[in-house]
């Protein structure tokens, strides 16, 4: 059972900051975070390292509502969701959002409609997203599309997305139903499934 | 809102800790850094690489033993190692896995595989290993194989950067190869034979 610290006080949410070196498990933690991670680039999260990012995704069955996680500490707050588009296919609906592990629909994105360029696409969060508590957190994506939209992301194997005793419900990758126009406001996370899931790159600021 | 410094209440301790608001390390946002998945999301409590990196290599010669870094905490506990096998272009007919600690003494092993097919490989230790303290170990990995070489997860950094800087010992290097083995790991193994590797292969513990 770990100790959880409230820093200095009780109650606080101030960030905390460390500078010294710090090793965890007998390895530099501190060196680890010499590598620029995703703050750099500006975003608050991503789901996937932007250096992992490297692998071109098809977003495959049109419709089909990609969850990707994300760990979010509490109090952070919101205001856009991003993908990055590598073939933009034919398309009339791009969907972004933010489910809780509950599978409530915390926050979303005003549709970015057809999309028919490739690049960096930014959602603007309908109202901003002040994270409730720290944990996980589901980014989803959705493209309503008769030609597949392509689309960033881990080239992480598909053996590996069901994970090993994972349960639906905590599954970090995974489909959960269809949308057409706008996410459904409720997910069953028990019906989740890795099957056809994708790793996608998903930003947050 | 500034940062609070904090300053941890002890120097050495193996109690596990938990940080719910955002930290910052070196000037760099670890909250930022840990908002992707790791291991644990997946169900693993370690692994030699994060598996959002991985994606697919070709084994050397068959029955090489690969060895891939693992920064263990003290006190885990290791019931089973996997591995991710992807093609199986020929035939395999043997699959080791075990864990050598930074002495290259065999702490933990799993029984051999034998032959097995495509898709995540569990094997279960002989007698679970308790992690005597925190520093590296070795995922051992070795694949025999006839006709075409099978592929795995893992990642192939390039061969300039795998051995690190040069003044890096040889015996401490995250992913080398150590010698050949058919059947079963060797009890220990001579950590100055080990020889840089450019394939890293993913290994899962929980």
């Amino acid at each position: 059972m770990p100790v959880i610290i409230t820093p200095q006080l009780n109650q606080h949410s101030e960030p905390v900051q460390f500078d010294g070196t710090v090793t965890v498990a007998g390895l530099s933690l501190s060196s680890r975070m010499t590598a620029s991670g995703p703050a750099q680039l500006g975003f608050t999260g991503a789901t996937c390292p932007v250096y992992a990012a490297s692998s071109t995704l098809s977003t495959g069955t049109t419709g089909a509502v990609y969850l990707c996680a994300m760990y979010l500490p509490a109090n952070t707050t919101l205001s856009s969701m991003y993908f990055n588009v590598t073939t933009a296919g034919t398309n009339t609906h791009n969907l972004l959002g933010i489910y809780s592990t509950a599978g409530a629909l915390l926050a979303s994105c005003t549709d970015l409609g057809v999309i028919s360029t490739t690049g960096l696409k930014q959602g603007t969060l309908t109202s901003q997203l002040v994270i409730p508590s720290s944990g996980m957190y589901w980014a989803a994506y959705c493209s309503v599309a008769s030609v597949t939209t392509v689309v960033s992301g881990s080239g992480m194997p598909a053996t590996l997305l069901a994970g090993s005793g994972v349960t639906a419900a905590n599954l970090p990758f995974a489909i959960n139903g269809t949308a057409t126009t706008a996410l459904a406001t409720t997910i069953t996370p028990s019906s989740n499934t890795a099957t056809n899931a994708l790793p996608i790159w998903i930003g947050v600021s | 809102m500034p940062a609070q410094v904090y300053v941890p209440p002890v120097n050495e301790t193996t109690a596990a800790f938990q940080f719910d608001s955002s930290v910052v390390m070196s000037g760099n946002s670890l909250s930022s850094e840990q908002s992707s998945a790791q291991p644990a999301s997946l169900g693993f409590a370690a692994a030699t690489m994060n598996p959002l990196y991985t994606s697919s290599i070709t084994t050397g010669a068959t029955g090489t033993v690969y060895l891939n870094s693992m920064m263990l905490p003290a006190g885990m506990v290791i019931s089973n190692l996997y591995m991710v096998s992807l093609t199986i272009p020929g035939t395999v007919t043997q699959g080791l896995l075990g864990i050598y600690n930074a002495a290259g003494t065999l702490v933990a092993s799993a029984a051999g595989l034998g032959a097995f097919t495509t898709g995540l490989k569990q094997a279960p230790l002989t007698t679970p290993y308790t992690v005597p303290s925190s520093g590296m170990y070795w995922g051992a990995l070795a694949v025999s194989w006839a006709t075409t070489a099978p592929t795995f997860a893992g990642a192939a950094p390039g061969a300039g950067i795998i051995g690190g800087v040069p003044t890096l010992s040889i015996t401490v290097t995250p992913f080398a190869t150590n010698g050949t083995q058919a059947s079963s790991l060797a009890a220990s193994i001579t950590l100055a034979s080990n020889v840089d590797s450019t394939l890293a292969f993913w290994i899962g513990a929980n």
